[in-house]
């Protein structure tokens, strides 16, 4: 590497990075980062569900970020997508598919007494219902 | 005809010797090149130091033969932090460079290496905790107990199990 014309160098290596608050130094550059919006907003954007609803308790400004930007929401799903590509499927919330859906089946739908267990056509995705007559509903063959 | 290499100075002084067309990955140097002609002079890049400089140069050569990027953003919900494999190696730096290379690609305007970037500090991010992360990236924690609780209410529903 050539030698370079420089007076002393801004960076301090090497010294213990949490001294960096207390004293009044320049950011760090990974603070430089997550304070500009832009790309904190691409950071945030390349999380998961789980991992940007975990992010919100970092500090104010990703909990803002997150909060705020139309993208990020629609990512967590608060927010419906403007349009979706015409070749794809609409897509489920992972998160509550993951969490809340087939638990909520199995305790809320799934508590009725029964003798035998109806042939659901091949699917066992479809919790026995707790009303006969809602199952029926649910079962027949137009149903969506 | 234009020259087939251009001539840039990092904000510490060093002349860096480098092709045009891998130059041209950065948005902001091609538009300046319109802007400016030819030029037998060496183009400050006052933000960005020779170690950094060198790294994203290294990266633009790389990728020179990539098309370039359409600026369509990708559907926000469908969404992969897979990166190839050179791109790992390439980020395999310490943090204060990984940081440094993401503000250069930003400045620099380079799609592709801002991508890889951020890609690589979401995958640092994924899994910790919110105290694991500030501890990671040394963020102040200036949330009161009472408001980080109100939070954790909010997204129990999810966090939980």
């Amino acid at each position: 590497m050539s030698d370079s014309p420089d007076g002393p160098s801004i960076r301090e290596e090497g010294r213990p990075q949490c001294s960096q608050d207390e004293e009044n130094s320049l950011p760090s550059h990974a603070s430089t980062v997550f304070h500009t919006p832009e790309i904190l907003k691409m950071i945030l954007l390349d999380l998961d569900m789980l991992t940007l609803l975990i992010s919100r308790r970092v500090c104010h400004t990703w909990n803002e970020m997150i909060k705020s930007s139309l993208r990020i929401q629609q990512a967590l799903f608060y927010i419906p997508l403007e349009s979706k590509p015409p070749d794809q499927q609409a897509m489920k919330n992972p998160l509550v598919v993951d969490k809340i859906w087939f638990d909520f089946l199995r305790k809320e739908l799934d508590s009725r007494f029964r003798v035998f267990v109806p042939l659901c056509r091949g699917n066992c995705q479809i919790p026995r219902i707790a009303s006969e007559k809602r199952e029926k509903a649910y079962m027949r063959a137009e149903a969506s | 005809m234009s020259a087939t290499t251009l001539r840039f100075q990092s904000s510490d002084g060093v002349v860096i010797t480098i092709d045009r067309d891998v130059a041209q990955r950065s948005v902001l140097i091609k538009n300046l090149l319109e802007d400016l002609g030819d030029t037998t002079e060496a183009i400050p890049i006052p933000n960005v130091n020779e170690a950094v400089l060198r790294k994203v140069i290294e990266w633009c050569e790389h990728h020179k033969g990539d098309p370039p990027s359409t600026g369509d953003d990708d559907d926000s919900r469908r969404k992969t932090t897979d990166i190839d494999e050179w791109d790992q190696k390439f980020m395999q730096v310490d943090q204060e460079m990984l940081f440094e290379i993401i503000l250069a690609a930003n400045y620099l305007d380079i799609k592709g290496l801002l991508d890889v970037g951020c890609k690589t500090v979401a995958n640092m991010i994924k899994g910790k905790s919110p105290e694991e992360i500030r501890k990671t990236f040394n963020i102040q924690n200036d949330f009161t107990p009472e408001e980080e609780d109100q939070i954790r209410r909010e997204n129990e529903w999810a966090e939980d199990r």
